[in-house]
């Protein structure tokens, strides 16, 4: 066990070997004169085992009357250790000023990170943390967790449930989005679902009301899909608020062209490192100019947590302001990276069945023109006015 | 004054005889045997070790036995034990 293996340790234990007489009198001896004794091993009649700094020095009558011979072949603890580097004055001062290091760091916050996020980004959220005062490099006594962990709640509607939790000196910061409650309509209202774009059905679910459109049926904006007027047999008509889903093929086009895109030629480009220690940040170079800048923040790793030292590197750079024309290669890649983000924008409500982007001459040079088909919901409620006679 | 201290320890021991069981053994599989009741080794060889147990003798016999702690009629081995045997 290793408390015993410490308190063995800061006492100090003494290794000694035994020969010559009588190894089981000897253990008996020892037992009786309640001298401590462990490790013991007998090899070829040789004892050889441990016992405390005290054990060993009244070890004598029991080796006495068993007829062994006794020398101690180690001496292992703290107290010897001491004796031993007496004069090395810098071993203890190291060890005391790591010690107090130690005792005056763990007071301060070492590393910050983020749990519970879905959508929002934990450079976001720590950066909004970082305005309570919870941060790398503050002082844990002056943090009041569950009081900020309220007033995250009360003053951001995007969090639905926060903590600030401490183990030693790592805060965790977790946290609930809040749902975003669905779109109450008032049922009381008599609706129709129309088409709010033009295409082709694929499903209809009615939830309330009468479907006018089937599955296969080509529709354009503004179509009836789902009727919110009940006929009854004698004759007579209700309105009623209806409600469904109305899924359909939608095409959708757009041209990319180089006139879209502005390049500015960039005219000076700096470096620059700052050291970060516990909330201080020692720079190690010139400031770099501010027109455009990005830092990039290099922790020291210790398994998952990030410790509060490291190395900040900051990229600055100058652009001139007037426009240039760009080469074909890098209008191509512009092009190309406009029609990607066009299609991740799409991605967000529909679904991408099919997709293809063309290549097209035009009068200011190439362009390129994004086909796609997509499976998006099309339904949209459409109030009815009813004259009250 | 010396006899009578020596009747009252005597009782003492007696009494205690009485109350505590005459030994206990616990083991950790077959790496580690803890005997309680231990009053001293009467062989101890590195395949087999005997312990005087009070009224019966506990024989241990396996490979690379080490006494790892004796003290206070504890005795704890370890090694790899195969086979234990009581002999009264």
């Amino acid at each position: 066990m290793f408390i015993i293996e410490l308190i063995r340790y800061v006492f100090g234990y003494v290794n000694f070997t035994a020969y010559g007489g009588f190894a089981d009198r000897f253990i008996n001896l020892c037992a009786k004169d309640s001298v401590p004794l462990w490790n013991i091993r007998n090899t070829g009649g040789r004892i050889t085992a441990s016992t405390t700094v005290k054990g060993y020095l009244s070890i004598r009558n029991a080796a006495k009357k068993s007829g062994m011979r006794v020398i101690h072949t180690d001496k292992k603890g703290l107290r010897f250790f001491i004796r031993r580097n007496k004069a090395r004055v810098g071993i203890l001062a190291g060890a005391l000023i790591s010690a107090l290091l130690v005792a005056v760091l763990s007071q301060f916050v070492w590393s910050v990170s983020v749990v519970g996020n879905t959508t929002l980004e934990n450079d976001y959220i720590l950066s909004l943390f970082e305005n309570y005062g919870v941060k790398v490099g503050a002082k844990i006594s002056d943090l009041d967790l569950k009081g900020i962990a309220a007033r995250a709640v009360n003053e951001n509607q995007q969090f639905s449930w926060a903590a600030v939790n401490r183990k030693g000196a790592v805060v965790v910061i977790e946290v609930r989005e809040t749902t975003k409650s669905p779109e109450m309509y008032d049922s009381s209202v008599p609706t129709n679902v129309v088409a709010s774009e033009d295409g082709v059905v694929l499903s209809v679910d009615v939830l309330y009301g009468t479907a006018e459109i089937k599955s296969g049926s080509a529709v354009t904006k503004g179509d009836l899909l789902i009727s919110g007027i009940i006929s009854h047999s004698d004759g007579s008509e209700t309105p009623v608020h209806a409600d469904g889903h109305v899924k359909a093929l939608v095409k959708r086009k757009k041209t990319f062209s180089p006139d879209s895109f502005s390049l500015y030629p960039m005219t000076s480009e700096t470096k620059t490192r700052a050291l970060f220690f516990f909330g201080i940040k020692i720079p190690l170079g010139k400031k770099v100019c501010e027109s455009y800048s990005t830092e990039h923040k290099a922790f020291v790793e210790s398994g998952d947590v990030l410790l509060p030292v490291g190395v900040f590197t900051r990229y600055g750079a100058d652009y001139s302001e007037q426009k240039i024309n760009a080469g074909e290669k890098t209008q191509k890649v512009q092009t190309l990276y406009a029609a990607a983000l066009y299609a991740k924008q799409l991605l967000d409500y529909s679904d991408i069945k099919t997709s293809s982007l063309i290549e097209k001459n035009g009068e200011n040079g190439r362009g390129y023109e994004f086909y796609a088909e997509c499976e998006q919901e099309i339904g949209t409620l459409q109030e009815i006015y009813v004259e009250k006679n | 004054m010396a006899r009578r201290k020596t009747e009252k320890n005597t009782k003492r021991r007696s009494f205690s005889d009485a109350v505590k069981p005459e030994c206990k053994l616990e083991m950790l599989s077959n790496k580690e045997l803890i005997l309680d009741g231990c009053k001293g080794v009467i062989e101890y060889g590195e395949n087999h070790i005997k312990l005087n147990t009070g009224e019966i003798m506990t024989g241990i016999s396996g490979t690379g036995l080490l006494i790892k702690s004796f003290d206070n009629e504890i005795a704890v081995i370890s090694g790899i034990i195969t086979d234990i045997t009581f002999v009264s």
